[in-house]
């Protein structure tokens, strides 16, 4: 698919952990971004501390990308498992270049063009130090694809260059012997694939957590409180180093529990407080979110998803904790959920998510996951200025005579007084029912008139402009064929649905991004226009599917993987073609399970 | 009532809510007790921030005329070292029960405690779960038969001031409900310190395992420690001593508190130059 978009390439680079294959691969990255090219990247991680396969594959282009793309263009490997995991992920009549010294004979393929490279030996040879040979192997990129040298060296400078001149010698050193051997080795093997400056200007790279961390600090953040988990550890290393710069206050605590009973506490304080998890967290958070809920107190919650049930799969992706998201608590507990599909949009959603959380006095979660936490995207330099100015009410408004915390009112918000404000506001907060006032109460009236207090907030938020257009709607508007997806998934969906197309099978695509409430207004034209909804999900039962088919009473037609890594376009092309080989129907599937059998329902 | 003036009366402090705990009950006395320290230091009421969980004693913010937050069983702490973290300007106490911090909520005590949070915890141990109507604690004595040990309890029983000075709280001391003057000079001490404040305050319930805390035979037991010791092992020794049950301050030391290290890291990390939201990003450039 790839070489029908010029100035586009997609790279793998396989290897041991400790190669440094994430190295050559971040630092094409980098560059490309710096040449103005759009990027998205998608990395494995081994479970063991060291040793064990990594590999990082990276799509840059000219036009927006959100997705690592399916089939590699070139693959670069370091070992023999490198290239024996990857070569099913090289397109047909790509490029395999990997270490000369490996002994193994290198599997034939179709129309593959292969290319013994000795990295090893260049190492040795002219750097005199054998661990170099993945700057070698940056410098064959390098003069293979077109990237402006000076970048590259640039990166190592600032990487290398204050603390140890040596290293970054012995590494120009590396990078110009590599350029010199593709140049006179490996002049054709490019086939005119290299990569050209664009002319918009120079692109931010960060990773799905860095911009977690940077839309909190953007939305005020003031307090954060933590427990380190993959694959949402970074969140937590950046606010560490940072929070304290921007006045904040940070505290590691001794488990997910502590952590959000401190951002419960912070928040009473009327500081604007946030958390990030993974699964195994969000489990444990569950009771002290239905607190936050019952005592209509702000929170942020980042949870970047990983495989489970239980400690499931660390260090791979899934969606499995939406219905978690959703429900998770005792009781009817009004809560946010937002789900961002790209870096740009994750940093943009967190952001809203303190906002929300502030005006309608309960928690949001934002949903992520493995593959958007870790994944290289290239954001625009000037994000900031695109995020909408919220307004901040820091003094909250003083009501007059008794003050009630809990007062009723047209959009169930009621004024919020922090400790601390003199003036007779005193009042107690408490996780029972209670009244107006605040006292304990919990008779039948009482309880039935606090719950639709509570939930009517969510029917305010969901007429809020600023929850309004968010979700990202493409493809056909008439098709009959419709794609419902949410998070990391939209981009195998986007590609997916502009071949299917190309192909000539008109098919649609909602990603809302406002998962709770669900945005009616957005969600029932897309669904009332759609005759086959497909829902492709990383997850074995279809938390979506589920929520839509409860939700709007529509069939579902469910697309599951749970592999532990991210989606390939073509297997929601694959299913597109499927449910557009179906029998037509006069209208709407009434049942979902006509369609389970003929065995579509699931796919595992 | 002039009660944010500095001449705040005893009645200042009386939440607008009537205690609910049965007649007889050590609550009330610790109560007293609060107020008379809070009214003795003229605590202003809004500057004063309760934080609880759940139990018979964690009702005890309802009855305060102060901010209050009563939350979920075993999580007063974190949420009071969030509240101090987040706003130092306030005075927090923390009124809990045994079972609502050694059981449920055991975990967090340690951290707390080492994290040198400048708040006040009021330990009520009555050996007993009075809300759920009379099961066994971590503090109940091994002998115990309740309705969830009808064949005596299994385990040993826990010492709270021992723990609290093993986790290295820079003030631990012990009360009791019967002896409210001497209580009250704790609880104003422990306000006054700086940094985590432990008090054990042991209590009656006057419902559930009566029998054991024949308050009489208790009595007979007490005894005054004069100064605080100057050394971990002998304040160790008079915690833990069996034959008498000793009252007063077993340890008060200062160290750095968790809202002071936060300011010094806020300093350290201004030396790498003053950031905002916009020079961050540019690192990503």
């Amino acid at each position: 698919m790839a070489q029908e978009h010029s100035n586009e390439l997609i790279l793998r680079v396989a290897g041991e952990s400790g190669e440094g294959v994430i190295t050559v691969a971040e630092s094409v990255s980098r560059v490309a971004a710096r040449m103005g090219l759009h990027l998205a990247t998608f990395r494995t991680f081994p479970a063991e501390i060291k040793g064990g396969p990594c590999m990082m594959q990276l799509r840059v282009s000219e036009r927006p990308v959100f997705h690592h793309g399916d089939l590699a263009d070139v693959l670069m490997a370091f070992n023999e498992e490198g290239v024996r995991k990857n070569l099913d992920s090289l397109r047909e009549g790509g490029v395999l270049l990997y270490e000369a010294s490996i002994e193994a004979p290198i599997p034939r393929k179709n129309g593959l063009a292969c290319y013994a490279v000795p990295l090893q030996q260049i190492a040795v040879d002219e750097v005199g130090n054998p661990t170099s040979k993945n700057i070698v192997a940056l410098g064959v990129l390098t003069q293979l694809y077109g990237l402006p040298k000076e970048g590259i060296v640039k990166l190592l400078e600032k990487r290398f260059g204050k603390r140890a001149k040596t290293i970054l010698e012995t590494n120009l050193k590396g990078l110009d012997a590599g350029i010199r051997y593709a140049a006179e080795h490996l002049g054709k093997v490019a086939q005119g694939r290299s990569l050209r400056p664009t002319g918009s200007s120079p692109k931010l790279t960060m990773t799905g957590n860095e911009a977690a961390a940077l839309g909190a600090l953007a939305a005020g953040l003031q307090c954060f409180f933590g427990y380190p988990i993959t694959p949402s550890s970074e969140i937590m290393e950046y606010l560490a180093k940072n929070l304290p710069r921007l006045g904040g206050r940070f505290l590691q605590t001794e488990d997910e529990i502590s952590a959000i009973s401190g951002v419960c506490g912070a928040a009473w304080a009327g500081r604007r407080a946030m958390t990030a998890t993974s699964g195994p967290g969000l489990s444990l958070m569950s009771e002290v979110l239905g607190l936050l809920s019952m005592t209509e107190l702000p929170a942020v919650i980042v949870n970047s998803q990983r495989g489970g049930p239980s400690t499931g799969l660390p260090t791979k992706t899934e969606q499995s904790d939406l219905l978690l998201a959703l429900y998770g608590s005792h009781g009817d507990t009004p809560r946010i959920v937002l789900a961002p599909s790209t870096v740009r949009e994750t940093l943009e959603l967190v952001a809203l998510a303190f906002e929300l959380a502030e005006k309608y006095q309960m928690p949001a979660i934002v949903l992520m996951d493995q593959t958007l936490s870790s994944r290289l995207e290239t954001v625009d330099a000037d994000i900031l200025a695109s995020l909408p100015k919220f307004p901040s009410e820091e003094t909250p408004e003083k009501p007059n005579g008794e003050y009630r915390r809990f007062q009723l009112t047209e959009t169930g918000v009621s004024p919020r007084i922090f400790p601390g404000t003199p003036g007779g506001y005193e009042y107690v907060s408490t996780g029972l029912e209670h009244n107006e006032r605040g006292d304990p109460q919990y008779d039948e009236r009482m309880h039935t008139i606090m719950s639709a207090k509570r939930h009517k907030k969510m029917a305010s938020l969901a007429r809020d402009p600023i929850a309004a257009g968010r979700s990202s709607i493409f493809g056909v508007e008439e098709a009959e064929i419709g794609i419902v997806a949410w998070g990391s998934t939209a981009g195998a969906v986007e590609d997916a649905v502009h071949l299917a197309i190309e192909q000539g099978i008109p098919v649609k695509a909602i990603i809302p991004k406002v998962l709770n409430p669900l945005i009616h207004s957005e969600m029932k034209p897309f669904l009332a226009s759609t005759k086959r909804l497909i829902v492709p999900e990383m997850n074995f039962t279809g938390q979506l599917a589920t929520l839509l088919r409860s939700t709007y009473r529509v069939p579902t037609i469910r697309l599951n993987k749970v592999k532990g890594v991210p989606f390939r376009s073509f297997e929601i092309l694959e299913k597109i073609r499927q449910v557009a080989a179906l029998p037509s129907r006069s209208s709407r599937a009434s049942d979902a399970s006509d369609l389970e059998s003929v065995g579509l329902e699931q796919q595992v | 009532m002039e009660c944010d003036q500095g001449a705040a009366t005893f009645e200042c402090y009386l939440g607008n809510l009537d205690p609910v705990w049965c007649p007889g009950c050590g609550d009330y006395s610790v109560l007293g007790a609060f107020i008379e320290a809070a009214r003795r230091l003229q605590i202003p009421t809004h500057r004063l921030a309760l934080v609880s969980g759940i139990g018979c004693s964690s009702r005890f913010p309802f009855f305060v005329n102060a901010y209050g937050y009563h939350g979920v069983h075993g999580r007063a702490l974190p949420i009071a070292q969030g509240l101090k973290l987040a706003n130092p300007e306030l005075t927090v106490v923390v009124p809990g029960g045994d079972g609502d911090g050694l059981a449920i909520g055991g975990g967090h005590l340690p951290h707390v405690a080492r994290n040198n949070v400048d708040l006040t915890y009021l330990l009520f141990n009555n050996s007993i779960y009075g809300l759920t109507k009379g099961q066994t604690s971590p503090t109940s004595p091994a002998s115990l038969t309740t309705k969830t040990s009808p064949y005596g309890l299994a385990g040993e029983t826990i010492n709270p001031a021992v723990l609290a000075l093993a986790y290295g709280a820079t003030f631990v001391a012990r009360g009791a409900a019967v002896k409210r003057d001497h209580l009250s000079q704790l609880i104003e001490q422990g306000i006054q310190h700086r940094g985590f404040s432990f008090i054990e305050i042991l209590t009656s319930c006057s419902s559930f395992n009566t029998k054991h805390l024949n308050i009489t035979k208790v009595l007979q037991r007490m005894s005054y420690v004069d100064s605080s010791p100057e050394d971990d092992l002998e304040a160790m020794r008079l915690a833990a001593d069996q034959r008498h049950i000793q009252l007063g301050v077993f340890r008060n030391v200062e160290r750095p508190t968790l809202e002071e290290h936060a300011a010094k890291a806020h300093q350290l990390s201004q030396k790498t130059g003053v950031a905002t939201v916009e020079t961050l990003l540019q690192d990503f450039a």
